[in-house]
């Protein structure tokens, strides 16, 4: 009696263990798309210049049918007078079913390039 | 007075035994075919993540992509299949070399991606060869100009798999030296 149950306790331990890893990777794995969801907007943003930087709001991605429940948005503040500062943002549901979300920073300046 | 085990406490042993048996078996099934699925997801990961970083990291560097370019008496072109980016050479404290370029090569073969440089003589780089994944699924390449002196922007579109795994990432690079 003693045994099975030391055993049983131990399968479930391991179970609940295994679990844990396995929705781990996964959220590894849309971590990986995101930030190179993020990174793409953030090199567009970079290309377009600063007087073409956008208002705050939702931008598409292809990638983004890769995430659960997957969105971007990017947001742009003035950082100083010929600075701005861009955040792009990517938020998906993760594999525990809780919001996730990563975003990337970057300055851009009036006086131009990348 | 001492007595032995009836028949129907032995079968009731035996049959307990073997159901305990039974599952520690099925356990070590279960831990061998996860260990098998996480390990294959992490190749995946890393394996896209190595593509889409080597093709961002070179392009970012690069002053344009060239149709060709032939080195260790292979000729490698840009195509769906693989990109190949000239770079401008620098020195060990990063002065640029004047006329002077080294070639990186991204491409596919089989379930393997490779990044393969070409440093000119005198570049900081080093020539070489590196396996980037053996878990490629599918790769491509495009690119906002169909004249590969012009491009601008490359994407790569690669997919990893394994196991029952599979990754799709997507990079797009905008050279930053044209």
């Amino acid at each position: 009696m003693l045994v099975a149950l030391g055993i049983l306790s131990v399968s479930v331990a391991f179970v609940a263990l295994v679990a844990g890893t396995v929705k781990s990777t996964r959220d590894s794995a849309y971590e990986s798309v995101a930030s190179h969801i993020a990174d793409n907007a953030l090199d567009a943003l970079r290309a377009g210049g600063y007087a073409a930087l956008p208002a705050d709001g939702p931008y598409d991605d292809p990638g983004l049918a890769e995430l659960p429940q997957g969105s971007a948005s990017t947001s742009v503040s003035v950082w100083n007078a010929e600075t701005k500062r861009v955040t792009a943002g990517v938020s998906w549901q993760g594999a525990d079913g809780g919001t996730r979300f990563i975003s990337l920073t970057t300055l851009v300046a009036s006086s131009g390039g990348f | 007075m001492s007595r032995g085990f009836t028949l129907i406490e032995t079968v009731i042993t035996v049959v307990l035994f073997t159901v305990l048996a039974l599952a520690v078996a099925q356990l070590n099934v279960f831990y061998d075919r996860t260990i098998l699925f996480q390990k294959a997801s992490i190749e995946i990961i890393a394996g896209g993540n190595a593509i889409v970083d080597a093709v961002r990291v070179a392009g970012l560097q690069a002053r344009r992509v060239v149709a060709t370019h032939t080195f260790s008496s292979v000729e490698y072109s840009s195509g769906a299949t693989a990109v190949v980016f000239e770079l401008p050479a620098v020195d060990a404290e990063g002065a640029v070399l004047p006329d002077t370029y080294d070639y990186v090569v991204v491409d596919a073969s089989g379930a393997s991606a490779f990044r393969r440089t070409d440093a000119a003589p005198g570049s900081a780089r080093l020539s070489g060869e590196k396996r980037l994944t053996s878990v490629l699924g599918a790769i491509s390449f495009s690119y906002d100009d169909p004249d590969f002196p012009s491009v601008r922007s490359v994407t790569v579109d690669a997919t990893t798999s394994a196991a029952t795994a599979q990754l799709h990432l997507r990079g797009q690079v905008r050279l930053r030296n044209p």
